[in-house]
């Protein structure tokens, strides 16, 4: 079967524009995959075969008997199996005629070890501890073949899911992270020339009061971030095998920043809701003891206990890599996130505390907080589009 | 809410011949049955504890094919759409599966009872 085949493509009726997609580009993984190994057509032939033969028997029992949406597909990816599972099954002899692929001096610098959880192997995607020397499954050895990178899989997913042409990540990114510096120069300039304010409303309204040379630090704040956040993610965080590139993730996470903190503002400036410190006060408390418990209790999940009936949790225990460890520690770092902010707050706001005495320690919580917090919002923020994209279908063709 | 324990996969556990004995049990119940049906009879009847991969489960399937102990037959089957007939592999056991199966079954309670034997130790 060759997913491109006009016969194979018949089936894309079945299912949504953005789950079709999804199903074709994990067969051309599967696919590409089986080239690198050199396996022969009639095999590659067979397997392909009786996974297009599955699929069609998933269509016709199909319950709903109407179009397979994306989380679906997921569903059935992950029944079919990632394509190295599918590798591994072969009984692939593995030896010196798998010939890895080309390494670029940039990617032949020295791995450091400490920074990486496994080393996946180039030759056959086997993931190593990060010390080995040799691949514990093919044997190859590791300098010659093997870039080590961070184990976020995401078997099947195509390259680009949603894509927003004409808008720069990189562009979002810096507007997204400048805009939370203007915000945080705005409670902190707003707290030291209004301390006795009573409630969040008019703290925003004294904007116009700040003097404009204040917006420049802001921007600073931004672009010290952006660059931070963005040599951090691309050098540490995000090793997406092939599935996504860090652009395009900036663009998702950015976006969703945006449009948040936009609406957040808009909410200060002019729901007319008035609430006084002291009630700002107890519901962070709450806020934050709730976050504090929360992180805990996530930290302590066994990664086979995500819960499966919400549908947003469902999608990432579809995702192989972050039902381990790296779905746990995102999700505690997010909330965890919230915890730093909401104590911040608390310290900041309290009426119990000399806030002009914690406000240094309280920006370096802030900090780290955001900094914590970015890194759970960037990886939630995509799968929060992906979710949102199988309702309404935002994808763009041409990507594909 | 979280998983319980009594939802836990234990595909981490099956390795080629114990997913061998799986199939061949499954199809021993059956006159005959397709891939998807298989791995559905094997999750329902494992009370979703064991869910074999259908991208895993094709490449054995070849493998058991080739050795005789089962063999492929393809049927005519009405689709979904309106008028289409489709091809649809299926699967039958042959004597020797069935001899393969009596071995592998024997082969498996030793091994239960070695490490039913080696845990009673441990105690």
């Amino acid at each position: 079967m060759n997913p491109n085949n006009s016969q194979f493509q018949e089936f894309s009726v079945y299912f949504t524009s953005d789950a079709w997609q999804l199903i074709n580009s994990f067969l051309n993984n599967i696919q590409t995959k089986m080239d690198r190994f050199n396996i022969t057509s009639e095999e590659q032939k067979t397997i392909l075969c009786g996974i297009e033969e599955y699929i069609l028997e998933f269509i016709e029992n199909y319950k709903d008997r109407a179009k397979i949406t994306f989380v679906e597909a997921l569903e059935l990816i992950q029944e079919i199996g990632s394509p190295s599972e599918i590798l591994h099954s072969m009984d692939l002899p593995f030896d010196e005629t798998i010939k890895p692929k080309i390494v670029t001096p940039e990617e032949e610098s020295p791995v450091d070890s400490s920074t990486y959880t496994k080393v996946i192997c180039r030759a056959c995607d086997w993931p190593n501890e990060p010390d080995s020397r040799f691949c514990d499954h093919c044997g190859v050895r590791i300098e010659e073949s093997i870039k080590g990178r961070r184990e976020f899989r995401l078997p099947g997913l195509p390259d680009e899911i949603i894509v927003f042409p004409h808008i720069s990540g990189f562009l979002l990114t810096y507007l997204a992270l400048i805009f939370i510096g203007i915000l945080n120069i705005i409670i902190t300039y707003s707290a030291l020339n209004y301390p006795n304010l009573d409630y969040i409303p008019e703290l925003y309204r004294k904007l116009s009061d700040i003097p404009p040379d204040m917006i420049f630090p802001a921007i600073i704040f931004g672009l010290i971030m952006g660059y931070l956040i963005e040599r951090f993610y691309s050098d540490k965080l995000i090793k997406y095998r092939h599935d996504m590139h860090l652009t395009q993730f900036q663009k998702y996470f950015s976006l969703g920043l945006v449009l948040t903190l936009i609406a957040l503002w808009l909410f200060f400036i002019y729901v007319p809701i008035r609430v006084t410190r002291d009630e700002l006060t107890t519901l962070f408390i709450f806020l934050t003891i709730v976050c504090l418990i929360f992180s805990i209790w996530i930290y302590n999940w066994n990664s086979r206990k995500i819960p499966s009936n919400i549908p947003y949790l469902t999608i990432l225990r579809h995702v192989k890599g972050l039902e381990e460890d790296n779905f746990r520690r995102i999700l505690t770092f997010n909330i965890f996130g919230d915890f730093g902010i909401f104590l911040f707050v608390l310290i900041f706001w309290s009426p119990i505390m000399p806030w002009n005495v914690v406000a240094i320690p309280a920006w370096i919580i802030l900090i780290i907080s955001l900094i914590i917090l970015l890194n759970g919002v960037l990886l939630m923020n995509y799968y929060s589009w992906m979710y949102i994209n199988q309702f309404i279908g935002i994808t763009n063709q041409s990507s594909y | 809410m979280v998983h319980s324990e009594s939802t836990r996969e234990y595909n981490s556990y099956l390795g080629k011949d114990l997913s061998t004995l799986l199939i061949l049990s499954a199809l021993s119940t059956k006159k005959s049955s397709s891939t998807y049906e298989l791995i559905r009879d094997i999750k329902v009847k494992t009370n979703n504890k064991i869910s074999l991969r259908a991208g895993t489960i094709y490449p054995h399937m070849v493998k058991l094919e080739s050795m005789g102990v089962i063999y492929k037959n393809i049927e005519d089957t009405p689709s979904r759409s309106e008028g289409v007939i489709r091809q649809k592999s299926v699967y039958s056991i042959t004597q020797k599966g069935l001899e393969m199966l009596k071995e592998k079954k024997r082969e498996w309670n030793d091994l239960q009872f070695i490490i039913n034997s080696l845990m009673a130790n441990e105690m």
